[in-house]
């Protein structure tokens, strides 16, 4: 079920209802039957693959309860890994690398028989296998007891408003906050419904706005030059954000509407000054999970400079390929960890640079060039993502350096309507306007909370009749803009 | 809790106060947007022709509906055809037709070898039905073949109205849409195509023939076509296949793929061997003006009696 659906509409207030409704004891049990449900609508085969995934990984919790050493926990650890990045490999990477493998062996003249599996990716597979993934590591490390209770664990694995695409939580946060009783607190339900509402004005309003201006570049690619390419990479961006971060809001904000605190996974990206910096606030929970389960264990950056930048390489090539299956997603990873390297690598040289520049380095103008800087670098990589293959990119990639000329023209004399070509990329002028100003609200609340702090709490300051006038406003938009298409969220098909 | 509920009962109807002036707006702004009134004309009762053409835009520009009207004994006649659409989209129209009004004759104009199968010149026409999604007999079409929900389309007049919002505003700001090809339709319905042959391609041999193949015929499209069939049976509608002449090689064995499909009851006007001077063709798949006319003729003496 999307969130974005009909259908979503009436589960949401219905669940929530009966949730309040019933008894503390079988609340547990209504919303994990719930959270099957929303998971089981698309796919019921989905739902084995998922159950398999959590009675391992349960019943390798408990065991390694029960072994008092490492050693001994190992062997249960080991299972509940090979079985989730087994069930992660056969059904998101076997076929990219059986196919890789073949091309090899073609180009080598050496037949190769083994066949590709017609098959279809779970949605959401790779968020709740690395959620539970952690919650085994982190029982064998020793850093929290297995939970022994097979109905809240099942519910940590498949809690609906984050099942499909994150924040992928950690079990010391989201396992106790199951088992307190919550009661229907005025303040934080409007809190969690004002946070839904945002995020599904930046879903339908933003995202889905600059879907089909994407498809429009990536159908033809041929037909784009400069401009065209590097709009599109910068709207892609947009795209993506409010995308993944709309369904987080909805996420936080309907497990709020219930009681359970999820942990914040954007925090305003495009404030950042570099890309390292963009890291840390977009899909945070993501990194989080690779800082603590792959960076920091294999050394992280305490030992030594090459180590640290090997480890940074690392962790982007291994998240290119949780992004997805593909030398795009591959080849993006590695990019961004070597912009990264190359930053980590040149900070001397970076600072007596900064020294130059001496009093202008503190100025507004430095940071907004440092931040535009940053947005572009990740827009320019973010060509790899949008584009479907590698001959696509690069046809862009090459694309973005040519006829920047005859795009400005194009776009001043607007001969053949030229303008909704190049500039629109598709749309007409008054959707295109109308996403603008979209995008401009967007960053205007972006900078109210970047240095003003909660747009809630400065709401709460301002008179009903502004409140509600507003709060009405996004809501008609919300229903205007939500056309008989629901495009489903990108993140949904890592 | 009380307050709550309250507060959220305040906030929905106050949406439900200010949704429906919006909704209402936007409705007036696209129709008025667009040039093709066909379908409002039927909605405000100002089409009710005993014989109707339903099609593509081989029947929109091949039957000379005002010529076919002066041609029959006292019977009005109106052009339903629409440019690339498809035989789901023409079940769609008929709906929308039989459910305002009940006409005498339907002649529905197949497009030979391309009927029922996938050809992306001819679509459901969605954008055809959404600007006038203010009436039922529309909403239900749309409801029916796309993921447009009927609940909400019933409870929220901004969220059925609003695939126009863009285009609405743009008649605030441009007006009406210029006539083209496919929408610059005459009192009839009809748009008649010009005399010229240049988009002929003469290279076509009219001597050869070509087997029908079922092979890669869509069910949903034959599906259609039996709906149609069935629901004119029920409503004593007098439904006539029609196959217009084409500057093609000929299809042999289609008439009897129809009647295999539909059975024998239901006549086939097939005039696909007539006609076969280039000057009554614009290209090779839709008549000009003077085949239109001459169409028109030919379907006059079948259905008068």
């Amino acid at each position: 079920m999307l969130f974005n659906s009909i259908e979503f509409l009436y589960f949401f207030p219905i669940v929530v209802g009966i949730y309040f409704i019933l008894p503390f004891r079988f609340r547990w049990f209504f919303l994990l039957l719930a959270s099957y449900f929303f998971y089981g609508l698309a796919n019921g085969w989905f739902l084995f693959l998922i159950l398999i995934s959590t009675l391992i990984d349960y019943i390798a919790g408990i065991k390694m309860d029960e072994k008092l050493t490492k050693k001994g926990r190992r062997p249960f650890l080991i299972i509940s890994l090979i079985s989730n990045l087994g069930i992660l490999c056969l059904f998101k990477y076997y076929n990219f690398f059986n196919d890789s493998f073949a091309s090899l062996f073609e180009l080598l003249n050496i037949p190769y028989l083994i066949p590709s599996l017609s098959i279809i990716l779970p949605v959401g597979i790779s968020f709740y296998t690395f959620q539970t993934m952690g919650y085994s590591i982190d029982v064998y490390k020793g850093k929290i007891k297995a939970e022994h209770h097979l109905g809240y664990f099942a519910l940590y694995v498949t809690y609906f408003p984050q099942l499909v695409a994150g924040p992928i939580e950690k079990s010391s946060n989201l396992l106790p906050q199951f088992k307190v009783k919550q009661f229907v607190e005025y303040k934080r339900v409007t809190d969690g419904l004002k946070l839904m509402t945002w995020g599904f004005f930046k879903k339908v309003v933003i995202a889905d706005q600059i879907s089909p201006m994407i498809k429009y570049v990536t159908d033809n690619p041929e037909q784009f030059n400069g401009f065209s390419v590097l709009l599109c990479s910068c709207l892609f961006i947009y795209q993506i954000y409010c995308d993944f971060s709309a369904y987080s809001d909805i996420a936080i904000g309907g497990a709020q509407v219930m009681g359970v605190r999820l942990m914040e996974n954007f925090r305003r990206p495009f404030f950042a000054k570099s890309l390292s910096e963009l890291w840390n606030r977009w899909h945070i929970s993501l990194i989080n999970w690779f800082q603590e389960y792959i960076f920091s264990p294999l050394g992280g950056s305490k030992k030594g400079r090459r180590k640290a930048y090997r480890n940074v390489m690392i962790v982007f090539l291994v998240s290119g390929l949780w992004h997805g299956a593909s030398y795009n997603f591959l080849i993006w990873g590695i990019l961004n960890g070597l912009v990264i390297v190359l930053t980590l690598r040149f900070t001397k040289l970076k600072s007596e640079a900064n020294k130059k520049l001496g009093s202008f380095r503190k100025s507004v103008w430095y940071r907004r060039f440092l931040r535009v800087k940053t947005y572009l670098i990740f827009a320019v990589l973010g060509i790899l993502f949008y584009t479907s293959d590698l001959y696509a990119a690069q046809v862009l990639g090459k694309s973005l350096f040519k006829g920047w000329s005859n795009d400005i023209m194009g776009i001043i004399s607007n001969e053949g309507n030229s303008r909704a070509h190049i500039l629109y990329l598709g749309h007409d002028s008054i959707r295109f306007i109308a996403l603008l100003i979209g995008i401009m609200v967007l960053e205007y609340v972006h900078y109210i909370q970047e240095y003003k702090g909660s747009v809630r709490e400065i709401l709460a300051t301002k008179s009903v009749f502004f409140r509600w006038t507003l709060y009405i406003g996004i809501t008609l938009l919300i229903m205007a803009y939500s056309f008989d298409q629901e495009i489903p969220f990108i993140y949904f098909q890592f | 809790m009380k307050q709550l509920i309250v507060k959220i009962a305040l906030f929905v109807f106050i949406i439900f106060l200010v949704d429906k002036p919006i909704g209402f707006s936007i409705s007036k702004g696209i129709i008025n947007r667009q040039y093709d009134q066909r379908i409002e004309l039927l909605m405000k009762g100002k089409v009710r022709s005993d014989v109707v053409i339903i099609g593509s835009s081989r029947s929109l520009n091949g039957i000379d509906t005002g010529e076919l009207e002066k041609n029959l004994n006292n019977q009005t006649a109106y052009n339903f055809g629409f440019s690339g659409s498809n035989l789901n989209f023409h079940e769609s129209i008929f709906n929308i037709i039989t459910q305002v009004y009940q006409p005498k004759t339907i002649l529905l104009v197949v497009d030979d070898d391309d009927a029922f199968k996938v050809n992306e010149k001819a679509i459901y026409r969605k954008d055809k039905l959404f600007p006038f999604i203010q009436y039922e007999p529309v909403l239900n079409e749309i409801v029916k073949n796309s993921s447009k929900s009927y609940l909400p389309s019933k409870v929220s007049w901004l969220y059925r109205e609003n695939q126009n919002m863009f285009e609405a505003i743009n008649w605030v700001f441009k007006g009406r849409l210029e006539p083209d090809e496919t929408t610059n339709v005459n009192e009839f319905g009809f748009i008649p195509l010009s005399n010229e042959d240049k988009h002929l391609n003469k290279l076509v041999d009219r001597n050869l023939s070509i087997d029908y193949s079922p092979q890669k015929e869509q069910k949903t499209f034959i599906e259609s076509l039996i709906a149609i069939v069935n629901e004119s049976e029920t409503m004593g509608i007098d439904l006539y296949l029609v196959r217009l002449p084409s500057y093609k090689a000929k299809l042999v064995g289609f008439n009897d793929r129809l009647v295999e499909i539909v059975g024998k009851n239901v006549p086939i006007l097939d005039f696909s061997n007539e006609l076969q001077d280039r000057k009554y063709h614009f290209d090779n798949g839709h008549l000009n003006a003077n085949g239109a006319k001459s169409v028109a003729s030919l379907i006059s003496k079948k259905l008068n009696p």
